[in-house]
């Protein structure tokens, strides 16, 4: 059996609102906005509240947020592009960031990333990675950089070989001018 | 008429006392919402709060305590 609501010309369907428990056995069709949780429906889309209401069930999806954040280097550099924006599904934020450095200043980061949008989580998980998709004008030559969102913190450590090797180092490898695309992924 | 408006819509508190605030840039016609888009950072325990608004200032400096900062400062060491 399929329920259909659908709004369809010459057909009414009245608004049902049943603060009672309601199972259905065949499949659903909402053809504008279904919301959970209490959010309002959109026009089209499922919608999640505004603040999520945290559901410690594996199997249950109970946050959907986009935004932008900033990334920062710290201290007073100075940027040509500095942005960053996420996508939180459940307890998974994949985060991206442009950072083009116009002059580097006092008090920052030759090697670190700070502001990620939410904390990491900071018990039973030992890291969490990130890859570049760009980068131009490096303080130094690299191979095999990578990155490392810091459990429990919002802060993204860098690390590189600056030849073959087989461990990988933190280096100062932020200048004037240097320009990198970047995007981790990470559990809160 | 269309005005915008931004809003510190949600102040949160991690385990470890992080406090994650979430910015709401809100798009008005009419004094109605029609559009929006959430900016996030998060202040980690004894980061500066000189710049920040006041209620997060506030609930920041409520759940700083210096067992809390201790606890976080023997974390990142």
């Amino acid at each position: 059996m399929s329920i259909i609501l659908n709004g369809t010309t010459g057909v009414t369907t009245p608004g049902v609102t049943n603060s009672g428990n309601e199972t259905v056995t065949g499949t659903l069709q909402v053809s504008t906005g279904a919301a959970v949780g209490g959010a309002t429906p959109g026009a089209g889309g499922l919608a999640f509240p505004a603040t999520a209401v945290a559901v410690a069930d594996a199997n249950t999806l109970d946050d959907y947020e986009e935004g932008t954040w900033t990334p920062s280097l710290g201290g007073n550099t100075t940027y040509a592009t500095q942005t960053g924006s996420y996508t939180k599904v459940g307890r998974q934020v994949t985060a991206r960031g442009s950072i083009n450095v116009t002059t580097l200043g006092t008090g920052s980061s030759v090697g670190a990333l700070t502001g990620l949008p939410f904390a990491a989580a900071s018990a039973g998980i030992a890291g969490f990675s990130g890859f570049f998709g760009y980068f131009a004008a490096l303080a130094t030559n690299v191979v095999c950089p990578v990155l490392a969102v810091d459990v429990g913190a919002t802060t993204i450590t860098m690390r590189q070989l600056t030849a073959a090797g087989v461990t990988v180092t933190s280096n100062a490898i932020i200048g004037n001018g240097t320009n990198f695309d970047f995007t981790v992924v990470y559990f809160v | 008429m269309l005005t915008e408006q931004s809003v510190i819509d949600q102040i949160e508190v991690t385990r470890n006392g992080s406090v994650q605030v979430r910015r709401a840039d809100l798009i008005l016609k009419d004094g109605a919402e029609i559009g929006k888009t959430y900016h996030r950072h998060v202040l980690a325990p004894g980061d500066d709060l000189s710049d920040q608004d006041a209620k997060v200032t506030a609930i920041a400096q409520a759940v700083w305590t210096p067992e809390v900062l201790d606890a976080y400062k023997a974390t990142r060491e």
